[in-house]
């Protein structure tokens, strides 16, 4: 969708999206990226590498994990689905009120409320679970501050989403209501509000930016320790930065609607604790440079993706402070200069973590290493690519263009840098085709037994073997320092000691009740939106089968005893003796 | 995953947190509730800001400008 709306953009006049099909196509674009695309990414590492670092056996609770997912997906898809019934949300991701009412929006903003708060459900479910892994599971000797800082910033994570997820299920409880059921809430013809559906969106909004950008951080403070073969410099400072960043998150959203004129002080007390988050902020960019400073550096694709981040991020928390200041954004307000601010955020922040962290761990999940040379290409298409259409924004701002338009005239001096941005969007196209490419020239040309620890590291991930056994640590792990295995590396014999006798592992059964649970609530979704389409069924009908579905499912597992099952020792044992013949054999 | 029990010498002071699962589903418990907490929060100050334009409205003389949540 990006690629297409740069193309439209590419020449003034043009005309191949008519102006509504290009507002549902940023609309759907922004809450794709946010919500289905960079959420769930970040979400899958998480999965998989939390458990890993802390020396347990898996999450806290696998049959969340498992309706965690459900509900993302069918929420995903619900959203999807308004391209095939009138038409995607068309009122920008952030479906402000007026624009996201009746009046004014089609039925795409059904898809868009209900989607988002049956995927928000999924992705609250995953937060609680991993807040509980990394309170309770931590292997023995794994203090707090002893944790990886990828399982901080997700820990950390993962109270934003419980505290800010919950405030837009508010919003879209209400808004719902407005749109379905004759509310007021918003109306202000019948009493409503337009100003409360900003706070209320925003009190959740900004700290996604941070839900997005701290796993982010955590990922690229795990990779440049690495490469740099040293330890991260100022663990301690880091931990407590990215606590004071996810508390600071929920004190600057009103910085979003400075020329809503909600007054000058309240503009200044917002404007400053925004300026405030920059320090915190700085303590990570001088930790990660330190960390670098006097290191044996090895410029791997991760190393590569994470080192670039940095200056990147920089130049987005700059133009950040830019905007914090309450007066000039109104100048800036609205136009491509807030579009390059935030996308310096979250593509060259999140993006690069996110291919960092690929790269990284790629070992670990599937057991070889993705191509470096085409690594390398792809990240230099990409990051050219990336500065080639985001930097010319920052002028295109300054010289007035306004975002969310879809044609503009030859006469007004944006079209050199529209095609350069055009340009620059095409190359991040074809790297991440390169990335497809190498993801598949990797498998081929994989080598017939896995790598172990390719990048000699220092958590624990890289102490189980490759790929991961179902149950991770044979015998739970005895943690003596922080970076425990690189500990283990340099004062004991580069394997981690056992915590607890071999014996039997308890593991959680399969389970279809989170899959029945999710689709219930997607059929009562689904119905509910058809209270409004000339539907050949009674929609209440529709939502009534869902809720039997949804609630069914939920009485059945609540009524069935499910015990899981046990992996043997024997059992154990034979693989782990097999695992070590097979890494001895390499 | 968690633990088997072992209550052969009587129950502990608290039985509900004496296996990893049942201090998952403890902490999982509070953790659930804050979410609620700040959800609720939002539904009753969604209403104290309908009350505040209401009163501001109606009655100018009652509140200083607030303009919050006023265009």
């Amino acid at each position: 969708m990006a690629i297409i709306f740069r193309i439209q953009l590419m020449y003034p006049e043009s005309t191949i999206l008519s102006g509504q099909t290009y507002n549902e196509f940023i609309t759907m674009h922004g809450t794709i990226m946010l919500f289905l695309a960079a959420t769930p990414l970040l979400f899958a590492f998480m999965n998989y590498m939390i458990p890993l670092q802390i020396g347990a056996r898996d999450v806290a609770f696998p049959f969340l994990n498992a309706l965690g997912f459900w509900f993302f997906f069918f929420g995903g898809l619900l959203l999807s689905l308004s391209w095939f019934f009138g038409g995607g949300p068309d009122a920008g991701w952030t479906a402000y009120v007026p624009l996201s009412s009746r009046d004014y929006a089609g039925i795409g903003l059904d898809f868009y409320v209900l989607g988002l708060q049956i995927s928000g459900l999924g992705t609250l479910i995953s937060g609680i679970n991993f807040i509980v892994t990394m309170i309770t599971m931590r292997a023995p000797g794994m203090t707090m501050l002893r944790m990886p800082l990828f399982c901080w910033t997700s820990f950390v994570t993962s109270m934003l989403i419980v505290f800010a997820f919950t405030p837009l299920a508010a919003g879209l409880a209400l808004l719902m209501l407005d749109r379905m059921f004759g509310g007021q809430f918003f109306i202000p013809s019948e009493g409503g509000n337009v100003v409360i559906w900003p706070h209320i969106f925003w009190i959740f909004g900004h700290p996604e930016v941070y839900i997005l950008v701290l796993p982010a951080f955590g990922m690229i403070s795990e990779i440049i320790p690495v490469f740099s073969k040293k330890r991260l410099f100022g663990y301690t400072a880091m931990v407590f930065a990215t606590i004071i960043i996810g508390f600071l998150g929920f004190m600057v959203w009103v910085h979003h609607m400075f020329t809503l004129n909600l007054g000058p002080i309240t503009n200044s007390i917002f404007a400053l604790a925004t300026m405030i988050i920059g320090i915190p902020t700085g303590i990570k960019i001088f930790n990660w440079l330190f960390t670098m400073w006097g290191g044996k550096l090895w410029f791997t694709t991760a190393m590569l993706c994470a080192s670039s981040f940095v200056p990147t991020f920089v130049l987005g928390g700059v133009t950040g402070v830019m905007l914090a200041m309450a007066p000039v954004t109104h100048l800036y307000h609205d136009t491509y200069f807030v579009v390059a601010h935030f996308h310096y955020i979250i593509l060259g922040g999140i993006v690069l973590g996110l291919l960092g962290a690929t790269f990284y761990w790629y070992p670990k999940m599937f057991g070889h290493c993705l191509n470096e040379t085409l690594g390398k290409i792809m990240f230099w298409i990409f990051y050219v690519g990336f500065h080639l259409t985001f930097f010319v924004q920052h002028i295109l701002g300054l010289i007035g263009m306004p975002r969310r338009v879809n044609v503009y005239l030859a006469d007004q001096g944006w079209d050199g840098m529209n095609l350069i941005s055009s340009i620059g969007s095409y190359m991040q196209g074809v790297a991440i085709i390169i990335l497809l490419i190498n993801v598949v020239y990797s498998a081929i040309k994989a080598p017939d037994k896995p790598v172990n620890d390719p990048w000699d590291g220092r958590t624990l991930e890289w102490a189980t073997h490759t790929p991961v056994p179902e149950y991770n640590f044979a015998q739970t792990p005895q943690v003596r320092s922080l970076d425990p295995l690189f500990y283990e590396k340099v004062h004991g014999d580069g394997t981690m000691k056992p915590a607890e006798p071999i014996g039997d592992v308890h593991m959680p059964n399969g389970s279809f009740y989170p899959f029945l649970i999710a689709l219930g609530s997607f059929i009562v979704g689904f119905g509910l939106i058809m209270l409004h389409m000339d539907a050949w069924i009674n929609p209440y009908i529709v939502v009534g089968i869902g809720a039997v579905l949804m609630f069914g499912s939920m009485a059945m597992h609540s009524w069935k005893e499910d015990h899981g099952y046990y992996i043997t020792k024997e059992n154990i044992e034979a693989m782990e003796q097999e695992a070590l013949a097979d890494e001895r054999n390499r | 995953m968690s633990e088997t029990a072992d209550f052969s010498k009587g129950l502990p002071a608290h039985p509900e947190r004496a296996t990893t699962e049942g201090k998952n589903k403890f902490v999982g418990f509070w953790v659930f509730l804050s979410g609620e907490v700040t959800m609720f929060a939002t539904f009753f100050g969604t209403y104290l800001a309908f009350e505040t334009v209401r009163l501001q409205v109606l009655k100018p003389p009652i509140s200083s400008p607030c303009p919050l949540f006023l265009l």
